[in-house]
Formats: C-alpha cells, structure tokens, sequence
C-alpha cells in the first residue's frame, strides 16, 4: 500500500512539474505571437470599442500596457483601473505604485478590486519606485500592477517586461505623452485624449469622450484610432438644475427666432 | 483591580523593566490576565474578576501578594483596588503626587483599598495630574485653573471632548467605568537571541553576510525547538568605535527558513549606513509564532495556502526595502469627507487589526482617481455667488469649464471642532479633463481637490 502511494506521489509531482513546464512555454510562445492570434482569455476594459475595435478582443495577461497622456483628469488612469480590475477577477493581488502619493483608493474599490487583494505602495524615490514595480511585477500572485512615472528609462522599461513575462500578470504603466517616441517594450501603447463635449453646458449626459490611439501593439499595425463615450456614474442631478438647463436652452433658441421672424 | 507599582526602582529603564517581568511573572499565579500599564513602566495590573471566590478575603490576597514580593526582594510596593483599572492605577500614580500621601514613608509598602461604588469621592482630592492625561492637557488644565479632579468633574460632560479632545474624554470614561479600558497583557520577555563576532573588525560586506548568516541559523535552532518561527526580527549591528545600528523586521508569517530571513534582512541592510568597520551582529526573536506546518503542496486545497504566503513574501521584500510605513493596506472609513474616507494601515499592523477583510463601500458620488494631500486653490469666475464655476485660472492660464455636475454637498466633522462645508463639482474643461473643484463654504474661496483619471 506504501508502495502504491508512493508511486502516485511522484507520478503527481513529476505531472505538475511537466504541466508547469508547458504552461510557461505556452506563455514564451503567446509572447511572441502577433496580439489578434492569442488565443488565451484576454482583458478587456468593459468598452467594447477599444475591446474590439482596437485591440482585436483585448489585452493578454503577461505583458505590459502603456497609457500615454499629456494632463491629470484625461481618463488614461480610469481605463488602467478597469483593466486592474478585471486582471484580479481572475485571481491575484493588485498592487498600486503611487510615487506621487496622491492616489484615492476608495476609486480603486469602485472600479471592483477588492479591498482584501489590494496593496498601495508609496515609494520615496523614483529608484524605490522602479524597484517596487519590478518585485511586484515578478512576483506570480500579483495579477496587476499600476504605477505612473514621469521619467523612466527604457531598461527599466525592458525589465518590467521580462518581470511580467515571466509571472504572467500584467503592468500597467503610465506615462507622459512624450514618451511615445522612445522604445515601446510593452504589448500595447496607448494614447488617451481626453476631448471636450460638444454641446458645452450638456449636463444631463454623464458620459465623457475620449480619443484613443493605438502608437504601437505587438504584430498589430499601428495608428489606429477610436472616440468613445465612457459612462461615468454619478449622483442624480437635482431638479432646480435641470429646469436650468433647460431655460438656459431656451434662451439659447429665442434670439435665433427672433432673427427668423424680426 | 490591584494595581501593583515598586515604591523604588533599579539604577535604569532596564532593571526596571526586568523588574517589572519578575513581579508580572510571579503575579500570573493569582490570575492569568496580567497587563501592563502604559503610563508607568514599573505597574502591572491584575484582572481578578471573577476570582475572588478563590481568596477568602480581599486582606488575604493582599497578603499574599506582599509575600511574594518580599520573597522576590522587590522594594516597597504601592497596591490599590478600585472598580476600574483606571481608579486603580490613579491611586497608585496619584500617591506620589499627593503631599499627604508622598509623605508617607517609603520604605514600607502601602495598600488602597476602595470600596465598590465609592472611588469618585475619594479621587476629588487627587491632583489633576494624576489622571493620566498627557502632559500638555495638564498643563492647560492648570492655566485654566483647574488643579483637581474635583475641579475637572465641574466641567460638563459634554464639554470635556470638545476642549480637551477626545483622547482625554475616552481617558476619563474608561477612569468612571463607563468604557472598558484595554491594555496590553504582559507577556515573557523573549530570550532567543544569538551574538556573532568577528575575529576583527571588518568593511567588507561578504563578511558581514557570513556573520549574520551564522547568526540567523544558531537562532533559528534556538526558535526551532519550541516550534516556533520569527514574526519580528531584531537585529543590532556593532561598529568600531562604539557605534551601532539597530533595526527590526516584521514577516507575514512565521519565518523558520534561514533563506528567507536573510534576504529580507540584506535588503534592509542595504539602506543602512554603517558608522565604521563591523566587529560582531547581534540578532533577537523580538516576536514569535508557532510554525504553520502541513504536508506539502500536492493537493489542490492547499494553492491558495500557498498564494498567501507568497503573498506574503512579496510583502516582506517590501517593507524589508521600503519600510513598512509605505506598503499599506488601505481601509475604508465611514467618512463623507473625502480625505478621510479611508486609511492606510502599514501592512503589519493591518494584519494585526483587521485581517484582509472587505469593508462595504459607501453610497458616494462620483470620486477621483488622484486625491490631492493640500487642495491647490484656483480663481474662479462664476456665473452667480452659489453658483457652478463658469471659468478657473490654474497654472497661469485660464480655462473655460465646459460642463459642470453638482454641488454635491459636503458639511461635516464638527465634531471634530472645525466644521468643513464644501459644495463639490466635478468639472469638463475646455482640454476635455475632468477635475474636482469645491467652494468652501466659510469664505467661498475655490479649491483644485483631485482629477478623474
């Protein structure tokens, strides 16, 4: 009976190894395959125009994606976020890089990353917060890693990339919009353009457009954009307001009659 | 509620300490729940409650107690009974700061013994120091001419967390009764350290690793036979010339592998500055645990055992490199003010507290990703006193506000002395970003607070 067990044992424990062993060429060989080939589930931000439409069905995990922007407040950060958050549905921690020491958490746990799974670091220096991004990176119960850098170099950048090769999670790095022209290590870069709404004074829709280009993407070509409305919750508006909104339509509409009848 | 203190100490903070564990260590065969007072580093406290069937009497117990601290060569002790461990500990504190009661002689020991119910009384005549507040709420007692208890307990209830904060009105009910006080149990000093010298003193960092190697495995031998790991490390690396650096690090879970030790506490040592040449490591088991042990890993029921403590290695790495102040776990709190709507706990003591569990989000508007620490105030033109902002200046230039959602009103915290009412607006700007404006209300000036994304 000893025996037997023993021999089932080993034979379970070589099993493992082969199949971890599979697993991670499987990932090597996905990693060098263009992105609309990948057939592994990929992410996706919940919208389905940058899902389908620029991204050929979304983002594989083990791999980083950059998120350019020129401003605060463009929207790049909130697309991450949704990506964090569906990374960790899967399984894993979220780990949050805040050199700046300005990022809001409660955000975070709107987003649907759960409390329990996530870690905020606040580095003291650029060097720690390299160093963070990479440990975080390399380590294979992190699903997702958001960090902003004004100024990272492009080892780094390559590291990170190895890092999250490896583990299989995913980095999702922010950047300044005039790091387009350097070196892209990551599966994906992306533009985010935040535009203003054309009708100025519409507040009764919530939604806010963005432009989104895709500068680079792996076997993908580039160039491509999309404008889409992202749907941003919030509170109900109260009435007086809207009866403003409405007056001050009208008011808009009258000198226009005027002209037509005067 | 004995509260047992040493009229006289030993030469420093050291005896004294050693000689509170010796009096704690013997106490705990009266009771198990043996705390320390965090005031006075020379008291401990004994719960006796349901207990005192065990003694015949009170008087009994007392004996005993002088007993054994004459067997064990203590100096003269003060010892009180109240209803609380706050009137208990006052009676003893208080003692010394009281001229009728410093003038009792020293060389003997003294027992207060309250009756159930009455403390109150006997405490109006006690200095107002006595109570335990910090000093600086002492000192403002005094220039407002309030000297006793006595004179304190004039004041309205209501009053004393409004002028003297809430630290002092939680002090003050926990001394009545009305709030249970809790205070750390006394636990066994650890013993398990290990000292390493070298032959000489030395620069080199390869010698140095050697050393605290060495260090590290003796110790865990040590821990090991308890069947215990290291949760807190202490370790004390000795320089020439008398110097030394001293450092602690905290694990995730019961650390027993010498590998796993040593790399957190390298990356520790990397951000250390050495005063000179190395002469010899000294590292302590400041915490310990007992061993989680299981088979092994082959069954799928035990991954995400496993996940956690990888988890958990990350986390040490860290806090090892960091420090364990930057890698938080944040937690929601139940406040509508913004800035204070969660918490970061460093991971360790989150641990501690509240063992990664979810807390329900509120029912909030809309919140943005980045939070600034100081509001940035901005000029804003708008279009009536109370209105949305119709234009902002930032950063030399002005902005048209294309759309504007709101105010989403936010008055709060008056129990905190300063009432903060702010009107807030999430804000489209002519770039297309969106930002988060507020208006005071006290002054209406514009304040910058955040941006969505």
């Amino acid at each position: 009976m000893n025996t037997i067990a023993h021999a089932s044992h080993t034979a379970s424990l070589a099993e493992l190894s082969v199949r971890r062993i599979v697993e991670e060429l499987r990932r090597r060989v996905e990693g060098l395959r263009p992105l609309s080939q990948i057939e592994s589930p990929r992410l996706q931000t919940g919208i389905r125009e940058i899902d389908e439409g620029l991204l050929s069905g979304g983002i594989p995990m083990g791999g980083l994606v950059e998120w350019l922007s020129d401003r605060p407040g463009s929207g790049a950060e909130d697309l991450a976020l949704r990506l964090a958050a569906a990374a960790c549905r899967r399984g894993g921690a979220a780990v949050i890089v805040d050199g700046a020491g300005t990022f809001y958490p409660p955000v975070a746990f709107q987003r649907g990353i759960d409390p329990a799974q996530l870690l905020l670091v606040r580095p003291a220096s650029r060097q720690d917060a390299i160093w963070a991004v990479y440990q975080s990176l390399a380590d294979e119960n992190v699903a997702a890693v958001f960090a902003a850098f004004p100024r990272v170099s492009d080892i780094a950048m390559r590291r990170f990339q190895l890092a999250a090769e490896k583990s299989g999670g995913l980095g999702l790095i922010l950047r300044p919009e005039a790091a387009r022209h350097s070196p892209c290590w990551a599966a994906v870069r992306l533009l985010v353009e935040p535009r203003p709404w054309p009708r100025p004074g519409d507040t009764l829709s919530e939604a806010r457009r963005l432009r989104i280009h895709l500068l680079a993407a792996r076997g993908m070509i580039p160039g491509r954009s999309v404008e889409v409305l992202v749907h941003e919750p919030t509170y109900p508006l109260p009435d007086h307001w809207r009866l403003a909104e409405r007056l001050r339509a009208d008011a808009a509409r009258r000198p226009q009659q005027n002209r037509v009848w005067g | 509620m004995p509260h047992a203190v040493p009229n006289k100490t030993g030469s420093g903070a050291e005896a004294r300490h050693s000689l509170r564990d010796v009096l704690a260590h013997r106490l705990t065969r009266y009771t198990p729940t043996v705390l320390l007072d965090p005031l006075d580093d020379r008291a401990v406290i004994l719960d006796l409650t349901g207990l005192s069937h065990l003694w015949s009497s009170e008087l009994a117990l007392v004996s005993e107690i002088l007993a054994d601290c004459d067997d064990l060569g203590t100096p003269p002790v003060r010892i009180a009974f109240g209803d609380t461990i706050g009137m208990a500990t006052i009676f003893t504190r208080g003692a010394a700061l009281r001229a009728q009661d410093a003038a009792l002689p020293q060389r003997l020991s003294w027992v207060y013994w309250i009756p159930a119910g009455q403390g109150i009384p006997f405490l109006r005549r006690y200095p107002i120091a006595a109570l335990g507040f910090r000093q600086e709420i002492v000192d403002c007692c005094r220039e407002l001419g309030i000297r006793t208890v006595a004179d304190f307990m004039e004041i309205p209830a209501d009053a004393i967390a409004a002028r003297f904060g809430r630290d002092t009105w939680r002090r003050w009910e926990e001394i009545t009764g009305r709030r249970t006080e809790i205070l750390p149990p006394w636990q066994p000093p650890e013993e398990n350290s290990v000292t390493q010298c070298l032959e000489y003193p030395c620069t080199s960092p390869e010698a140095l690793a050697f050393c605290l190697q060495r260090a590290v495995e003796l110790l865990l031998l040590q821990t090991a036979t308890g069947d215990r790991g290291i949760t807190r490390l202490a370790v004390t690396v000795h320089c020439e010339g008398g110097g030394k650096v001293e450092d602690s690090l905290a694990f995730f879970t019961p650390a027993s592998d010498p590998q796993r030790i040593l790399e957190v506490l390298h990356l520790r040592l990397e951000r250390c500055h050495l005063p000179g040449a190395v002469w010899g490591v000294r590292v302590t088991a400041a915490e310990t645990a007992p061993l989680l042990t299981r088979q092994g890993w082959l069954f799928e029921g035990l991954r995400e055992e496993r996940r956690t403590l990888r988890w958990g290695r990350l986390v040490e790495r860290l806090a090892a490199r960091l420090g364990e102040e930057r890698v938080l776990q944040p937690v929601l709190r139940a406040e509508y003010q913004p800035e204070l709507a969660w918490e970061g706990f460093p991971i360790f003591s989150a641990r501690k507290r509240s063992p990664f569990r979810a807390t329900a989000l509120p029912d909030l508007g809309p919140r943005p990703t980045r939070l600034y620490g100081r509001p940035i105030p901005v000029a804003v033109m708008a279009a009536h006193p109370d209105g949305p902002p119709y234009r902002c200046f930032h950063g030399g230039k002005w902005f048209a506000v294309v759309r504007a959602w709101g105010p989403e009103r936010i008055e709060t915290g008056w129990w905190r002395g300063r009432t903060t009412a702010r009107d807030y607006y999430r804000t489209e700007w002519e770039d297309g970003s969106h930002l988060w404006l507020y208006r005071r209300l006290q002054d209406g000036r514009w304040f910058l607070h955040g941006s969505f994304g």
